[in-house]
């Protein structure tokens, strides 16, 4: 394996809902994040972002299952570890910020200590050193007062500082990996942009890995150095960013950029028609019923990720 | 100063008044004021107690209330007043011991039911049907002849009657917080399952059980003086308010009344405040959630 790869998600299932119902929301997405890199995933709703970031820490809900690929994270396949072992990883090698930051911390507990929790249980440090571990992230993260805003509850943080508060929970143990979802999307657009400075600063600074997931080119393009585009549960396009958005070879990729004005000056587009029905088993490109260009073999053939150019994977027949 | 922060509380608030005037409310409230007096009582009985409840003084037979017996004296001649005093004490705290136990037993696996799903939550929920299935006095009656008619026997039956009570509401409390965003997010953090339920899911339990508490003590109280009215439990001389009442029941016809309504009356202002602390408590509960 590459040396220089952290996390490498291989063919990647996932099912969800109960069997009458089942929705195959990750359908074989593959993408890797190198050391120190910052991979961005855009995608729609409903794509699969989300369900391939939970499945590779293993929260999948209840009724969902990875039923195939691998997550190889440090030699290591996630989805064969023990639950144990699992739970040594989560918070210690990866960790996960999520989009409702006020509601992902206990509304009973002050701030201070949900974090310092986390640090007494993977590094075994004492109440009094988690506390000023906390406080210490508390103050990397720029919150004023960071003693007096440890023991603050959950209530008292505004949304911005609540996920300044989420971030230090996910650092304070240095992981190697953060998967952020959606980190800023339920934030003002100038605590956005203070939030992914926060983020990218940091992951920089402990030369750590970052995982991204949006919706919003602009906040891909702004914080990470790599992207990868998924539609209905697959990559269809992934590689550097100047690569993927100066030379975007996939279609929808394409048309994805046209959305967002990219790259015309003309007013905002939309593109046709809707994201297949994903309880159905998909014959050819995901993306062949929306698809300008498409042939005959868009719809029967299922295209695979190529290697377009170094380190530029696209999956069209005609890239 | 970053983004909007909201400026911490402040002592000696505009909220801080309105609490500690609340506060005030809830303190002068019958309910609370008639519990008060009433474990004062249980508390203090030996000091407040004029007689002896336990010793009977053959000569002194079923008198009326007077100055000297305020509540009467019963058949055996036994001080009425000390005896509901006294009375207070065993009713209470089995009350009170057989709740605390059920919950001790109900919440965490209510918790572990809800929080893990799947066959332990299977498992769990058809033997609370088969306890609740069953008729409480039949059950308290069966087991108590088969093991025994003592006061720990008495409690260990209502506490057994609390737990599938405790066990469904900590549940139902639970499935909801289960798919919560802090308790993924503390998922994340590497907590284990034991320390997410111990550490996040039952203190968020807590308010509902509370309120719970006051409801299930009532009818706990109804329960140990019922199941002594009829002879299980409690057994004469020893002061219960039941038994009291079925000492005293055959002797209302003849017109004396006290041996029997006094102890009642202990038992039903018991069951009142209890009830009324209870559904005031859930009213809160359900205003807040």
């Amino acid at each position: 394996m590459n040396q220089s790869l952290l996390l490498q998600v291989n063919d990647l299932r996932v099912e969800i809902g109960r069997s009458d119902r089942r929705v195959r929301a990750v359908r074989g997405a593959s993408l890797m994040v190198g050391r120190g890199s910052r991979l961005g995933v855009i995608g729609e709703s409903g794509s699969g972002k989300t369900m391939m970031a939970l499945a590779t820490l293993r929260l999948l809900p209840a009724t969902g299952m990875a039923t195939g690929g691998e997550v190889l994270y440090g030699g290591r396949n996630l989805l064969q570890l023990s639950e144990e072992e699992m739970q040594r990883v989560r918070g210690k090698e990866i960790s996960m910020v999520f989009q409702n930051a006020v509601s992902s911390l206990n509304p009973l507990f002050p701030v201070g200590q949900q974090i310092a929790d986390v640090y007494r249980y993977h590094e075994g440090a004492s109440r009094e050193e988690a506390r000023e571990k906390a406080i210490a992230m508390l103050d990397a993260m720029g919150i004023p007062d960071p003693a007096r805003r440890a023991r603050a509850y959950p209530h008292q943080y505004s949304g911005g500082m609540a996920q300044r508060a989420m971030i230090a929970m996910a650092l304070v143990c240095s992981p190697q990996l953060l998967i952020a979802d959606e980190p800023t999307t339920g934030l003002d657009l100038t605590i956005q942009a203070q939030v992914l400075d926060l983020i990218k600063e940091h992951i920089q600074r402990s030369e750590a890995s970052l995982l991204l997931i949006s919706h919003d080119i602009a906040v891909v393009a702004e914080s990470c150095t790599d992207m990868a585009v998924m539609y209905a549960g697959e990559v269809l396009e992934a590689g550097s960013l100047e690569d993927v958005l100066g030379k975007p070879s996939s279609p929808y990729t394409k048309a994805l950029l046209e959305c967002f004005g990219v790259k015309s000056d003309e007013r905002l587009s939309s593109i046709a028609g809707q994201v297949p029905d994903l309880r159905s088993e998909l014959v050819g490109c995901p993306f062949a019923s929306r698809c300008e260009p498409v042939q005959d073999v868009c719809r029967q053939e299922h295209p695979t990720l190529r290697e377009i150019r170094p380190k530029h994977w696209v999956a069209c027949h005609f890239a | 100063m970053i983004d909007g922060a909201v400026p911490l509380p402040v002592e000696k608030s505009g909220a801080g008044r309105v609490r500690r005037a609340h506060l005030r409310q809830w303190l002068l409230s019958p309910p609370v004021l008639i519990l008060s007096v009433l474990v004062l009582c249980a508390i203090f009985a030996p000091l407040l107690a004029p007689h002896d409840p336990t010793t009977p003084v053959p000569a002194e037979k079923l008198l009326p209330p007077s100055r000297e017996h305020w509540f009467g004296t019963d058949p055996y001649g036994m001080d009425i007043f000390s005896r509901v005093l006294y009375a207070a004490r065993i009713d209470l705290s089995v009350a009170i011991t057989s709740v605390l136990l059920g919950i001790l037993v109900g919440m965490p696996l209510g918790a572990f039911s809800g929080f893990v799903r799947g066959r332990f939550d299977e498992v769990m929920m058809r033997i609370t049907e088969i306890m609740q299935a069953f008729p409480p006095i039949l059950f308290a009656m069966a087991v108590i002849a088969a093991a025994g008619n003592n006061l720990v026997n008495l409690t260990l039956i209502l506490a057994f009657l609390n737990v599938p009570v405790y066990l469904k509401m900590v549940r139902s409390v639970t499935l909801p917080l289960q798919e919560s965003d802090f308790i993924l997010a503390a998922r994340c953090g590497g907590h284990s399952t034991l320390s997410l339920v111990g550490r996040h899911i039952i203190p968020n339990t807590l308010v509902p059980v509370f309120s719970q508490f006051s409801l299930s003590c009532a009818y706990a109280v109804q329960m140990v003086a019922g199941l002594s009215f009829i002879g299980l439990g409690v057994r004469v001389p020893q002061p219960e308010w039941g038994s009291m009442i079925s000492l005293g029941a055959s002797f209302i016809i003849f017109g004396k009344w006290w041996p029997a309504v006094f102890p009642g009356l202990a038992v039903f202002l018991t069951a009142y405040s209890l009830n009324a602390l209870g559904h005031r408590l859930r009213r809160i509960v359900l205003r807040e959630t």
